[in-house]
Parts: structure tokens; sequence; C-alpha cells
């Protein structure tokens, strides 16, 4: 009876560590990438130990040929990711196998495969690079609006609460430096409305501030060396610069009545991000000291002479814009006070048009003046979060926003508060 | 007699100090090619010479940086810190840094949501293919 007893319990206790244990990490990819090396993926972050198997060069093996590498060495960013070196690697190689991994487990243990991890080889590095690019691509990019405005929108121009969109999108157009752009900006409050939409795609030139820096680290033999010149590269404010070539589409989004057809060009100053309080927190900013706006009025509200020989009031577009923004951050999720982020951005942008433009009439809700000369847009927004837990962090948003933007300039003046949930998945996704 | 045992004795030391010299050059060596063509450290930098949230200390072996888990973050984590700008500077820096896959860099899109170590793992089957 204490023996069948023992055995039941005996049998329970090796389950529940069977379940317990973590699954084996598999290979995803085995690629050969030139005759003496291989690149290996495993599907989890392996162990960084030198006594580890996976680095026991004895304890791995290409088959059928039995061939063993000189030396494996781990990604130190990607800790899923080999190199594995071999003195030559043979055609006939087909399958590379490894007697047993060291990773990580769940419960913070160190954990070893119970087999082998093997894959087949593959010969067309090629194709898995054009397959992580293709993942790449799939990443969403980051919107400015991501999060959810639980009340909804509530403006000192009108009484009443009323719905709107800021989106940002970018479609990838999977073009090096090419890049498709869409921003809408629309409620339905009183001098709430920006009724601004664009949609193009942007031809951008990069580089980076003071390149001899970089070339002087990527000589330089000596380590110590190179951290001194890595130190004194994080002193810079600027971080690189660059140049913005775009065509667009610019319309008022509550009817199109008004579009207009804009090549633009920019320059763009960008600081480096720069830490404060211990990395809890940071600041960085941007300048556009300049930039050009010309195209041709697709559609106006404005009537066109009769005679075709007089040019009409709205034609052609000319503008001189300039802008910056300003973004502070300060984190502290082990502070006892009950302030655990704030976000502040600031983003401001003035165009200088030449050329008479159609204008919103906030008075009679019609596009039916005309403007030129000066005009300012600013938007600040003020984030902070009181409570943080694994499922998100719970705050409130003050939006503050003044100004025109083109087509048609209508005025806005809006102020809004809401509420504020965001959730907290937004860290360290892989694109897998 | 006794001088031709010394003599001898004297070159077998030098050849065998030099072999050995010669080994311990070939591993350094060695080890320096495979650092190098895994391209992480360069990748590190390149977004060091972007935010000062991000260090590197290469003396260290292996070279250490905080923070230890950013092959984890995205490029926009608040600890890491870039903008789509950002990333595109990052890029530039790299290809000063990388100049072998300066094209395979490019392919990379100017996005602060890609994961860093999933960059990291794309350039070194660039460097390792080039």
């Amino acid at each position: 009876m204490r023996y069948a007893i023992g055995s039941l319990l005996m049998t329970l206790l090796l389950s529940a560590h069977a379940s317990a244990q973590a699954a084996d990490p598999t290979i995803e990819t085995a690629v050969v990438t030139n005759e003496r090396q291989m690149t290996v993926v495993f599907s989890q972050a392996l162990a960084n130990t030198p006594a580890a198997p996976q680095f026991d060069i004895n304890r791995v093996r290409l088959l059928p040929d039995n061939v063993v590498p000189t030396s494996i060495t781990q990604n130190a960013l990607a800790r899923t990711t080999f190199t594995v070196n071999f003195a030559a690697v043979p055609a006939t190689a087909a399958r590379i196998c490894f007697d047993q991994v060291q990773f990580p487990a769940q419960d913070g243990t160190v954990a070893v495969s119970r087999g082998q991890v093997c894959a087949d080889l593959s010969r067309d590095p090629a194709s898995i690079k054009d397959e992580w690019i293709a993942r790449f691509e799939e990443v969403p990019k980051s919107s400015r609006e991501k999060d959810l405005f639980a009340s909804g929108f509530v403006t000192t121009a009108s009484d009443e609460s009323a719905g709107g969109a800021d989106i940002s999108l970018n479609p990838d157009l999977s073009i090096p430096s090419l890049n498709t752009f869409l921003q809408l900006k629309k409620t339905t409050a009183d001098e709430g409305d920006a009724r601004h939409f664009e949609a193009g795609a942007r031809y951008r030139y990069t580089q980076t501030w003071r390149p001899g820096q970089l070339r002087e680290i990527a000589a330089e033999t000596d380590n110590a060396r190179v951290n001194e010149l890595i130190r004194a590269r994080q002193q810079n404010i600027i971080a690189g610069w660059l140049v913005d070539v775009a065509g667009k589409l610019e319309g008022d989004p509550t009817n199109f009545d008004v579009t207009n057809f804009v090549a633009e060009s920019g320059f763009h100053l960008q600081t480096m991000t720069r830490g404060f309080l211990g990395r809890r927190g940071f600041w960085r900013g941007y300048v556009v000291p300049g930039g050009i706006e010309v195209g041709q009025s697709l559609g106006t509200t404005v009537p066109t002479p009769v005679d075709p020989e007089v040019e009409p009031e709205v034609n052609r577009i000319a503008r001189y814009k300039a802008g910056a923004g300003f973004t502070v951050f300060y984190d502290n999720p082990g502070t006892q006070l009950p302030l655990r982020r704030v976000e502040i951005d600031i983003n401001g942008v003035v165009r200088q048009l030449f050329l008479t433009e159609s204008r919103f009439n906030n008075e009679t809700n019609l596009t039916d003046l005309t403007d030129k000369g000066f005009h300012g847009y600013a938007q600040i927004d003020f984030k902070v979060f009181f409570v943080e837990t694994i499922a998100g962090r719970y705050g409130f948003k003050l939006s503050f926003n003044r100004g025109r933007l083109p087509p048609v300039y209508a005025q806005v003046n809006s102020f809004d508060f809401g509420f504020l949930v965001e959730s907290g998945d937004d860290n360290g996704q892989a694109t897998r | 007699m006794a001088k031709k045992g010394a003599a001898r004795v004297k070159a077998n030391r030098a050849t065998t100090s030099a072999s050995g010299a010669r080994e311990v050059m070939a591993a350094l060596i060695k080890k320096k090619q495979e650092s190098v063509t895994d391209g992480a450290i360069q990748v590190v930098m390149a977004i060091a010479s972007v935010t000062t949230l991000v260090t590197v200390d290469t003396t260290q072996d292996p070279p250490a940086f905080e923070p230890d888990d950013l092959g984890t973050l995205t490029f926009g984590d608040p600890r890491v810190g870039l903008t789509n700008e950002g990333v595109a500077i990052f890029k530039a820096n790299l290809k000063i840094l990388l100049p072998a896959i300066a094209d395979d860099i490019d392919e990379i899109p100017d996005n602060a949501n890609l994961n860093i170590g999933d960059v990291a793992k794309f350039i070194q089957l660039s460097l390792q293919t080039a």
C-alpha cells in the first residue's frame, strides 16, 4: 500500500516537473553565409555563460560529415543568434546539430535541453535577408496618438463634447529612403477643427553630424581610445541632419472642395537624445530652419474669373516654412510619489504665404475668404501617468492646439483634456 | 660540445617561444575577426552616437554596454529614446562604421518600433555574406 502511494506520488511529481520545465529551444534558421561560417538563430535567447554546451565545439557538428566547428560566438545584442566558424564548410553538409543547449527558463533558473537541437541547413542567405526585411516592413510605425482619449474631446471653443481624429500613418513603399505619409487633423468642434489632410511620398537624405568622428572611431584599434572618442561624440548637441523632398496632396477633409498639389523641401536638424537624472529622463528636439512649399491649386471655392485671360485669385502656391519641436520624458517606476511618468511634447510650424490662398471663414463656416502672409500653428501635449501596472499605465493628458494649417487655414484654438490608458505591451517587441 | 648543446637549447627555446607567440597572435586575430563579423558592437556604437542613454565600454571582453538588455528593446523605447528620424541617423552612423554593407543598411526602414536585436541579427547576416 505504502509502495503504491509512493509510486503514485513520484509519478505526480515527475509529471509536474515535466510540465513546469520549459520547452526546448529549436533552431529557426541555420544558413551557410560563406565558405567558413554559418549563422544559426534559435527560437529563444540562450545562456551566454562560456561553459554552456552551445559553446563547446566538440558538442556541435555538421552532418553527415561530422565536421566540428573551430569556434562558436553569440551575438551580444541578439542572444538568439550565433556565428559558427569552421575551417571549411563541406559542400555536402546538410544539417547542424547541437548536442545540448543551455537557456534561461521562465522561472529565472537556467535550463538545459533534454536532447539534441538540430536543423537542416539553408544555402540561400539572400532569401533569408529578404524575408527579414519584409518582417521589418510589417512593423507598424509609431504614431503620436496611439493612446485612447477615454473621455473624448472637450474644447474651450465649444460647450459640447465633440469627436475627432488626429492620425498619422506611414505606409512603406519598400524603396530605400522613400516613404509615404498620410496625416489627418479633423474634429467636429468649432475652433478645434484644423481641416487638414495631406498624403504623399517623401524622399529623405540623411547625414550624421561630424562624420569624421565616426570615421576615426571605425579606424581606431585601441579600445580605450575608442571609448574616449565615443564619449566625446556624445557631447555633441546635434546628432544629424536630414533633407526631405516630398510631393503631396493637401485637402480640406470635410468635403475636399479645396485641394492643392504641393512639392516641398525642408532641412531638418535633429538633436541627440540626451539623458538626465541617471537615465530616468531624456530630452530631444529638432529644428527646421527653412523649407519651401510650391504647388498648384487643384480645387477652390473662390470663384474663378469669367475672362480666361485674368488669372484666378487662388492659383499657385508658394510658401516658406520653418518649425521646431521639443520633447521631455521622465519615468520613475520605483517612486513612492503619485507621479510615475511625465511626457511633454511641443511642436510648432510657421508659414509665410507669398501668394493668395483659400481661407476658412469661422463666422460663416465657409471657405469664402482668401489670405496670404504669416500663419503659425502650435501643439503642446502634456501627459502624466499616476499608476502603472502590468496591464498598462493610467493618467491624464492635456493638449493645446492653436493656429492655422493649410489648405484652408481654419483658426484652431482648442484645449483638450482626457483620461489616458496606455497598454503596457509597447516595449521590446520583436518583429516576429 | 657544451657550447653547441647550450646553443641548441637556446635555439629550441627561441623556436618554441616564436611559435607560441605566433599561435597567440593567430588566436587574437581570429577572435578579432570573429568579433567584427557579427557587427553587434558597431550597432551599439551607432546607437550611442544618437543617444546618451546608451553607453558602451569596448575595453572589456566581451564589450559591455548599457542598458545590458539593449537587444530586447525597440529604438523608440524610453530607455533608448529615438524617433523615426533618430533611426535614420543611426543608419547613417552604421554605414560609416560598416561601409561594406551600406546597401543592406539602407533596406532597414526608418522605424523606431523596430527591435534592436532583430536589426543586429540582420546586420550579422549581411556582414557574413558581404
